[in-house]
């Protein structure tokens, strides 16, 4: 675990920083650690540059990247000529390869949008679009053959584009593989570090400040997700504005998986891609999302029009779901973009200056070839002298075993055995590995989502007392300390008062 | 591995069927534990208002389980604990521990995995996700079993006795109880527990309420509370903001019945468990169950009691492996389910029944119905959801035709 | 005299229970109608609580009063019960404090806990 050292000494450098000592000096700062922030480091982690990715949360993909429905649009969606539609449609071909690359989840299941009678004219548009598009293998499914691929449908169904390049993936597995990849290759992460000034000196990039203290490089690349306007507006570089739209979500459990095969929607409306039912990669069914414009762009919480929009747009195209099976509501922001696409261009007011802005859905099919992009915009500032990359030390995946399988693994660690979570089947031994892997779980919530413990039906109740206790015992610090999601989201207020010495 | 009863869950269900299964001569008993001690839940419930049936005593729920515990070595039951069973098959049993993959034999298996709670997730309350909302049951073991406070100023959601112990136990231990929420006109836990812990602290129940809104990003900052109208939608005005940063959910338990729906028993989708029969057998032969994963029982009394009629159960068929002809027993006017879902003819002596109502009942005439002519019938004085029913009907008085129907007819 | 009503604790059962000087009505068996009237005349109740527990393996002990303890001194009973430390191994139904803030009433342990490492 060599990366983790040097993730923990750079920790203590910063500090130093504060204490008025040397300042660091890279080659490129990231700014966010979402799928566009954590795939340029994994991409610019095959050339010999210095860098740093600064992330005001606890820990990657907190925003869009982390709450969105995790499909690799088959690319008919973006209007011709957009460079979403070029970005996504190539994207999309990179998807497989990377995914196995990486060992990250992904599932080819095509995707279906379902027009009911007299709407069938719809679909032509999409298709007609889609070519344009230069997606691949686009057809128009009868009601027969719809109903064959997805026998609970609503009878109201009449016929579907079919997309069989349309996958889903895992989207929080995606950025924490490729954040990872990136660590083990040297790029140093920093958490809770928000950016708070851009250091520019004659039209030239020197650095950023941070909320724990200052990063110098030339080249910075604006990931900021929802922010990243506010940032280029700060960094002096030409404007965009972005407008947050919220999407909300239901997900239901794992034993209604196989209620649905493939990512649904109904026919798309002028703002979005309507509510749509599909698999995700863990097995379970989610549902959503709404698209409701905000002003706050910290505003994550779910609201009670939405979850019953969702309601009614998943029994439009699926009536008998069973919708009393949800375990879990969420919701994202999307980073809707003034100009109406992706912002991807070096500034030329602010030299050194890159933004990736904008990156509004089907930023998480286009990630591949965002990175293609950014690091010829990085390439065109610098030279690029390629090098060797190595893997991240692989997962260990115990719940996908056969149970005589894992009895081996028991063998080389007993807490192999011992499940933690009874809903997901997740061993103490992979929570302890989680706690020490290159970039490691340092929340509960992290945790969750390394290793689905407390993510089942029964969302945490059973295993919270013992991951306080794992998690205190394995980072050294009080069970007091322990967060959600990062600072300021303590989960226990103190020691009852009992006792003297407690 | 080989046993010929396996017991999975060492609760005071597993417990006292495995007791019973030995003192009914069965030689080589196995209780299965995946906690480091025997107990289940009721290792967290300190408070009393246990035991008062069967032991004639007021006990903690501690004290109620350690007197098992207690017998388990003298009786000779095997325990294995720190050991999850992941797989159960008829006749076979898996499970993992520290140790290893563990494979049992088992001549007849008994289901007493317990019942868990259900979360926000399930309410679909809508607003933030931040720290400080937990379920009773994490809070009550947080503060009972680990000693840590889990927050300052609560508002406890559901009027449950699990929401109302822990009402009182906050209290005690210091942290501010701001309101107990109750989404019915009537409250869902005990009378008595009303009194001695909300009462007793003047701590205000808000009937008819719910929880709207989740507010604060990081740790849980307030909630609003609203009344709700006879269609249980808020009424408009009522919100009433609560500042706190704790919210306890006690809004119902679940049984766990991932192992049973593995093994393809037959579920009852109202009570959430398995579909049994009065020897608490369940749709697969020789797999018994009895306690919280059959259905919630509010006493642990009658958990106890059920168990041994499942260990009787369990013995009985490892003798004579045989089922008779089966006798379907339903819910009718103002009962949700009835355990058990079906008798397996022959019956002798008394059968019991269990029941919840859907709506309380000042007055309660409890009638059991076959082929449309009322077979047994009994006044009460009573009847609440909160409050399990049981009726013991000769079996005398059972034809012998296809089904019986349950009803608790009366005022309001 | 001053009509009482209250809510018997005694079993779920839960009477309505009236007290008015000696006469009670409403409850149902013969406990409850001793409760309401000590409930009239002097409220009791049973405190169950924890305490901090040394050298076993948990780290609290669950502890009760043997019997009720007025009620008004409960919160005594509970300030006394929480200054303790006790030490594994532990019995049921050990004393943990005789006569607990001068109640009279004993603290009892209500878990048997062995010494960490031994069983
Ligand atoms: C509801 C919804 C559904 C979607 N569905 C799909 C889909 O199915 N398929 C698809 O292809 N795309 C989808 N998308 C789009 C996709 O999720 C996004 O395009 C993609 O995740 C954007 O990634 P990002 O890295 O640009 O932004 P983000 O993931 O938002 O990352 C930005 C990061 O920058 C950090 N940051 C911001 N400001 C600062 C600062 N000052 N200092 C430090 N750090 C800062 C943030 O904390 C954040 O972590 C969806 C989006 C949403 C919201
Ligand atoms: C918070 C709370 C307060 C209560 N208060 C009262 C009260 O005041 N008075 C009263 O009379 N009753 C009360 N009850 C009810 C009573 O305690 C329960 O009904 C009783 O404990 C149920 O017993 P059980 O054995 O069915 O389940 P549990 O006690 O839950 O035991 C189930 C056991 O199975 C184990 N298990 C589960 N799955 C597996 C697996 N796959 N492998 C191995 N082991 C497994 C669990 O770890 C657990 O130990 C209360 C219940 C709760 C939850
Ligand atoms: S009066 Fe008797 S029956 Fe009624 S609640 Fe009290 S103890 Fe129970």
């Amino acid at each position: 675990m060599e990366s983790r050292a040097s993730h923990r000494e750079v920790s203590v450098a910063v500090f130093f920083v504060h204490g008025g000592g040397d300042l660091l000096l890279y080659d490129v700062v990231i700014i966010g650690a979402g799928v566009v922030g954590c795939g340029a480091a994994y991409a610019l982690s095959r050339y010999n540059l210095k860098v740093a990715l600064v992330e005001e949360g606890a820990e990657v993909a907190l925003g869009a990247s982390g709450a969105n429905s995790g499909i690799v649009h088959a690319g008919y969606d973006p209007l011709p000529g957009t460079l979403a539609a070029e970005l996504n449609v190539r994207g999309n071909s990179l998807y497989p390869q990377l995914c196995r690359e990486l060992d990250v989840p992904f599932c080819p299941t095509g995707s279906l949008v379902v027009a009911g009678e007299g709407e069938e004219s719809a679909l032509d548009i999409l298709l007609a679009r889609g070519r344009a598009n230069g997606v691949a293998d686009l057809a128009l499914l009868g009601r027969d053959e719809l109903l064959n691929r997805e026998p609970n449908l609503s009878p109201d169904a009449a016929a579907a584009l079919y997309a069989p390049s349309a996958a889903i993936v895992s989207p929080w597995e995606l950025v924490l593989a490729l954040a990872e990849t990136a660590a083990v290759n040297g790029t140093d992460f920093y958490f809770n570090a928000e950016v708070t000034g851009i250091r520019v000196g004659e039209e030239t990039l020197r650095g950023v400040d941070t909320s724990r203290g200052p990063l110098l490089a030339p080249i910075v690349l604006n990931a900021g997700g929802i922010k990243a306007d506010l940032l280029a507006a700060l960094a002096g570089a030409e404007r965009y504005d972005i407008l947050p739209r919220k999407g909300e979500y239901l997900l239901l459990d794992k034993d209604i998986s196989g209620f649905v095969r493939q990512v649904v929607f109904p026919l798309p409306n002028p703002v979005s891609k309507g509510i749509l039912v599909l698999p995700t990669v863990e097995g379970n069914v989610l549902v959503g999302p709404t698209a409701q414009p905000v002003w706050d762009r910290e505003d994550r919480s779910t609201t009670g029009e939405g979850l019953a929009e969702i309601q009614r747009g998943a029994r439009k195209l699926f009536p008998d779901l069973p919708l009393r099976r949800v375990i879990a509501s969420f919701a994202g922001l999307r980073a809707v973009c003034d100009s109406g696409d992706f912002v991807l261009r070096s500034s030329a007011r602010v030299k050194g200056w890159i933004d990736a802005g904008g990156i509004q859905s089907p930023g998480l099919s286009a990630a591949p070839a965002i990175w293609e992009r950014l690091v010829q915009l990085v390439g065109g500032l610098r030279e690029l002298e390629p090098r060797e990359r190595i893997k991240r030390p692989p997962l260990l995946r115990l719940r996908d075993l056969p149970l005589a399988e894992r009895e081996e693994r028991i063998r080389e660690n007993p807490l192999y055995g011992r499940i933690i979570c009874r809903c997901e089947g997740v061993s103490e031994g992979e929570i302890v590995d989680a706690l020490h892997r290159p970039l490691p779980a340092v929340t509960l919530d992290g945790l969750k989502r390394r290793t689905r413990v407390g993510g089942g039906r029964c969302q945490g109740g059973f295993c919270l007392p013992r991951l306080l206790a794992i998690m205190s015992r394995e980072l050294g610090i009080s069970p007091l300390a322990v967060t959600k999601s990062g600072p300021g989201s303590e989960v226990l207020a103190g020691l009852l008062a009992k006792g003297e010495e407690r | 591995m080989k046993a010929e009863l396996v017991v999975i869950g060492g609760g005071p269900a597993g417990m006292g069927a495995a007791l019973e299964a030995k003192r009914l001569g069965l030689e080589d008993v196995l209780i299965i534990e995946r906690e480091q001690f025997p107990g289940g839940i009721l290792q967290q419930c300190i408070h009393s208002g246990f035991g008062l049936h069967l032991f004639g005593e007021e006990l903690t729920g501690v004290e109620y389980a350690q007197r098992f515990i207690d017998q388990l070595g003298p009786a000779g039951v095997r325990l294995l604990t720190d050991t999850m069973v992941m797989e159960v098959a008829p006749g076979l049993v898996r499970a993992l521990s520290p140790a290893g993959l563990i494979e049992i034999q088992a001549g007849a298996i008994i289901l007493a995995m317990g019942c868990r709670e259900r979360t926000r997730g399930a309410l679909n309350i809508p607003g933030t996700r931040p720290a400080g909302i937990y379920t009773a049951g994490t809070a009550q073991r947080l503060i009972n079993v680990e000693g840590y406070l889990p927050g300052r100023r609560a508002v406890i959601l559901g009027s449950g006795d699990i929401g109302l112990i822990m009402a009182r136990r906050l209290t005690l231990e210091g942290a501010d109880v701001l309101a107990v929420a109750e989404l019915m006109p009537w409250s869902g836990g005990l009378a008595r527990n009303i009194a001695q812990c909300l009462e007793d602290f003047a701590i205000p129940l808000y009937l008819s309420h719910t929880l709207v809104e989740i507010h604060g990003k990081k740790r849980l900052r307030g909630v609003t509370l609203a009344q709700v109208d006879e269609e249980f939608q808020p009424r408009p005005g009522s919100q009433r903001y609560f500042p706190c940063d704790t919210l306890l959910l006690s809004v119902g338990l679940v049984p766990e019945n991932e192992l049973s729906r593995q093994l393809g028993i037959e579920l009852d989708p109202v009570s959430g468990g398995p579909r049994v029969d009065q020897t608490l057998s369940t749709s697969v032969p020789g797999v018994f169950a009895c306690g919280n994963v059959v259905h919630v029982h509010d006493l642990a009394d009658n958990v106890t009691l059920e168990s041994r009629r499942a260990a009787a159960g369990a013995v009985a068929w490892l003798a004579r492996p045989v089922r008779g002809r089966e006798l379907a027993v339903g819910p009718g006017e103002n009962v949700s389910y009835v355990v058990p879902q079906r008798l397996s003819l022959p019956v002798s002596g008394t059968v019991s029944f269990l029941f919840r109502v859907r709506k309380p009942r000042q007055e309660a005439v409890i009638e059991v119905v076959s082929g449309g002519r009322v077979i047994w019938r009994k006044r009460r004085r009573g009847a609440l959801p909160a409050e399990m029913v049981e009726i013991k009907v000769p079996t005398a008085d059972i034809p012998a035709a296809d089904s019986l129907t349950i009803h608790c007819r009366g005022e309001k | 005299m001053m009509k009482k009503t209250m809510t018997c604790i005694i079993c779920p059962l839960g009477c309505r229970i009236e007290v008015e000087g000696e006469r009670a009505q409403g409850y149902s068996c013969p406990r409850g109608r001793d409760w309401a009237r000590q409930e009239a005349a002097a409220p009791m109740r049973i405190l169950t609580t924890t305490v901090p527990l040394r050298g076993g393996e948990i780290v609290l002990l669950p502890v009760r009063t043997r019997g009720p303890v007025p009620k008004d001194r409960l919160w005594e009973c509970l300030a006394r019960a929480n200054s303790l430390l006790v030490e594994a191994p532990v019995r049921v139904g050990q004393v943990v404090c005789p006569d607990l803030a001068g109640t009279g009433v004993d603290l009892i342990a209500t878990r048997t806990v062995a010494e960490i490492g031994k069983d």
